[in-house]
């Protein structure tokens, strides 16, 4: 019984090893082979080497590729955080008839495979007439970001005691300023982390921005172009290095502003009962 | 009540098929404590809230102070309430809650400052002005949702069951300190209850409510001697009820026949609504009755004492009597009789109760 108890346990240790292993290795890698100064991604490691970085500094379509995502990014997340936040309020402020309906097909997308999304919109831009540029791009990743903006911000607003803006128009206040001195710092939280989630989402897509970039590529589609070249190889791992360090960075600081705006919501739960 | 100052006509609210306020007409007057007392689900957030702006009627008119406020927002009235969640804004201080409704009004900063201060003083909550408003307790809460609300100088306080959410000595101090702080400050309250204790020890006067209806409208010592239903009898305090037959009325005496109490005369102050041959029911508190071993008066009851309880101050006593339903219960602060003696459960006994003091319900 205890043996078997113990085998059980061993196991179980076993396959969370693997399993973390199988998860992160890939991961360790990356930044491994960056600093190794061969163009062959192969062990025996070569020797340490920072150049790898300084070639990438001084790439400058890379920079370009960079800066076009960032743009596009900026733009998806304000734009896909703004209608978010309208279609999150509508959903938990008004008892809808159709709520289910209305929130079924704003996170569906979620569910379409993105080649799909990517060719439907590639049909729809080229039929009316839109040109493929950064800004096709950044439609198309409003689509792709809303739904999770959406999520993000609906969590946000059902924890949402009514009693604040009730508290805030008895007091005086018009229902703009009440939306500024109370609805927006209370929501602010999830704002902010929907602004990152979004930002994160629209910057890791390759296909749409594929399908919609014009001459103007964004950083996934630049690095898989370069990916035809062989001697552009350990830049690309020193550039998925250097992505991989900030998107670390950015998922820390969204848990850490979720975990913060967790912990008024207690509060408040503790003043509701 | 003095002058009318807030004026209630024919309100009616539905959600949904329901009238959750059916037809309510009520006057409160200035500078009055008054409470909306029944049990939960029977519309008194509801009444209130139309008070305060944040629902409108379906039909009926409200009117403060003579003017008509039925469709006005709540930052357009005279009005300022305590909810029941308290709603203190989490993301400020104390003292930015307190002071919040003052930014809108064009006061100088010094004149925002002292009137917080003031508020905190009043609630003796002074110094806490810059604590961030989740690190309160409850009955903190509690005071800074009344500061906030007060600051505003309103016509007239709505609370929301302000007390519900504290525990019982914290309740207790703070219905003595809201009635203090009522009566310094003159302004008209309304309070939301379902605690009819809490009702008639703060309340100059209390309209009862049930299934979106007021049942009755009178002071606590009003509603505790002269309940005129048998729902407002039974909710407020214990009563004992029991069936009875009206045989004859003249002038302002009701002639009754009751199989438990026999057959009595007494007085009372509506005989309009009664008639022979009506069957009604009759009422007595606990506290009316006397008991005793040897029987006084010719209204005495024979009976088997079959509990005592103990209920701090005062001893509750079961008794069994013939021709009733239920055991009455008879209230005493003494558990022995004249004779020193105490009495004991299955001992035989007399209650003894006075013709004037049976209060008479019409069946319904
Ligand atoms: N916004 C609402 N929508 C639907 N029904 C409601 C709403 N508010 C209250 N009710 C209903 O109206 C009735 C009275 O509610 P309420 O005024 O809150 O009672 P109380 O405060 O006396 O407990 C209840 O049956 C409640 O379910
Ligand atoms: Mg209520």
């Amino acid at each position: 019984m205890t043996a078997a108890r113990g085998l059980l346990r061993h196991g179980l240790t076993v396959y969370a090893v693997c399993y973390l292993s199988f998860l992160y290795v890939p991961l360790f890698l990356l930044p491994l082979f960056s600093f190794n100064d061969s163009i062959f991604i192969a062990f025996p490691l070569s020797g340490f080497t920072t150049k790898w970085y300084v070639q990438m500094f001084q790439d400058d379509a890379m920079h370009r590729a960079l800066w076009n995502t960032v743009k596009v990014g900026v733009m998806a997340s304000l734009v896909s955080t703004i209608l978010g936040l309208f279609a999150a309020r509508a959903l938990t402020r008004y008892a809808m008839p159709g709520r289910s309906v209305v929130l079924g097909f704003a996170t569906l997308p979620l569910f379409i495979p993105d080649i799909v999304l990517g060719i439907s919109l590639l049909i729809l831009m080229t039929s009316v007439g839109i040109p493929l540029s950064l800004v096709s791009v950044a439609l198309g990743h409003v689509m792709l970001c809303l739904p999770f903006a959406i999520a993000v911000l609906l969590s946000r607003f059902e924890g949402f005691d009514r009693s604040y803006e009730e508290a805030s128009l008895d007091l005086g206040e018009n229902g703009w300023m009440t939306f500024w001195r109370v609805t927006f710092p209370l929501v602010l939280p999830g704002i902010v982390s929907s602004l990152l989630l979004t930002f994160i989402v629209s910057f890791d897509d390759f296909l749409i921005a594929f399908f919609l970039s014009g001459t103007e590529p964004t950083l996934p589609v630049y690095i898989w172009a370069q990916l035809r070249f062989p001697f552009q190889l350990p830049g690309v791992l020193a550039l998925g290095a250097a992505i991989l360090l900030g998107s670390c960075t950015v998922v820390v600081i969204a848990e850490w502003i979720r975990s913060w705006g967790v912990k008024g919501e207690t509060h408040s739960h503790i003043a509701g009962i | 009540m003095s002058d009318t100052f807030i004026h209630i006509e024919n309100v009616i609210k539905r959600f949904g098929a329901r009238a959750a306020v059916n037809n309510v007409t009520l006057d409160i007057g200035r500078g009055e404590f008054f409470s909306l007392l029944g049990p939960s689900g029977c519309g008194k957030t509801t009444l209130l809230r139309m008070l305060g702006g944040f629902a409108q009627p379906d039909s009926g008119r409200i009117l403060i102070d003579a003017e008509d406020v039925t469709t006005l927002p709540p930052n357009r009235r005279p009005t300022n309430m305590v909810f029941q969640s308290y709603a203190i804004f989490p993301h400020l201080t104390v003292g930015e809650n307190i002071g919040y409704g003052l930014r809108r009004q064009k006061l100088e900063t010094s004149e925002r400052d002292r009137r917080v201060d003031d508020a905190l003083a009043l609630i003796r909550l002074d110094g806490f002005g810059a604590r961030r408003a989740t690190e309160l307790s409850g009955g903190e809460r509690q005071r800074v949702a009344l500061a906030r609300a007060l600051v505003m100088r309103p016509k007239v306080l709505l609370l929301d069951e302000p007390l519900g959410a504290l525990d019982k000595r914290l309740r207790e101090a703070m219905q003595v300190e809201l009635r203090q702080i009522q009566r310094r400050l003159g302004i008209t309250f309304v309070f939301v209850t379902h605690d009819q204790e809490e009702a008639l020890s703060m309340s100059d006067r209390i309209g009862v409510m049930s299934g979106g209806r007021i049942l009755q409208i009178a002071g606590p010592k009003m509603l505790y001697d002269a309940p005129n239903c048998r729902e407002v009898a039974e909710f407020v305090g214990t009563m004992n009820l029991l069936p009875a037959l009206v045989t004859g009325v003249s002038g302002g005496n009701v002639k009754v026949q009751s199989p438990v109490f026999g057959a009595f005369e007494t007085v009372t102050a509506e005989p309009e609504r009664y008639n022979a041959g009506q069957k009604i029911l009759i009422a007595l508190r606990p506290e009316k009755f006397e008991v005793v071993r040897a029987a006084s008066s010719p209204h005495a009851i024979r009976g088997t004492l079959t509990a005592v309880s103990y209920l701090g101050d005062r001893h509750q006593f079961q008794i069994t009597v013939e021709n009733a339903e239920k055991p009455l219960l008879a209230g005493t602060h003494f558990d022995r009789s004249m004779d020193g003696a105490p009495f004991r459960s299955g001992e035989e006994i007399y209650v003894q109760w006075n013709p004037n003091e049976v209060v008479l319900l019409p069946k319904t």
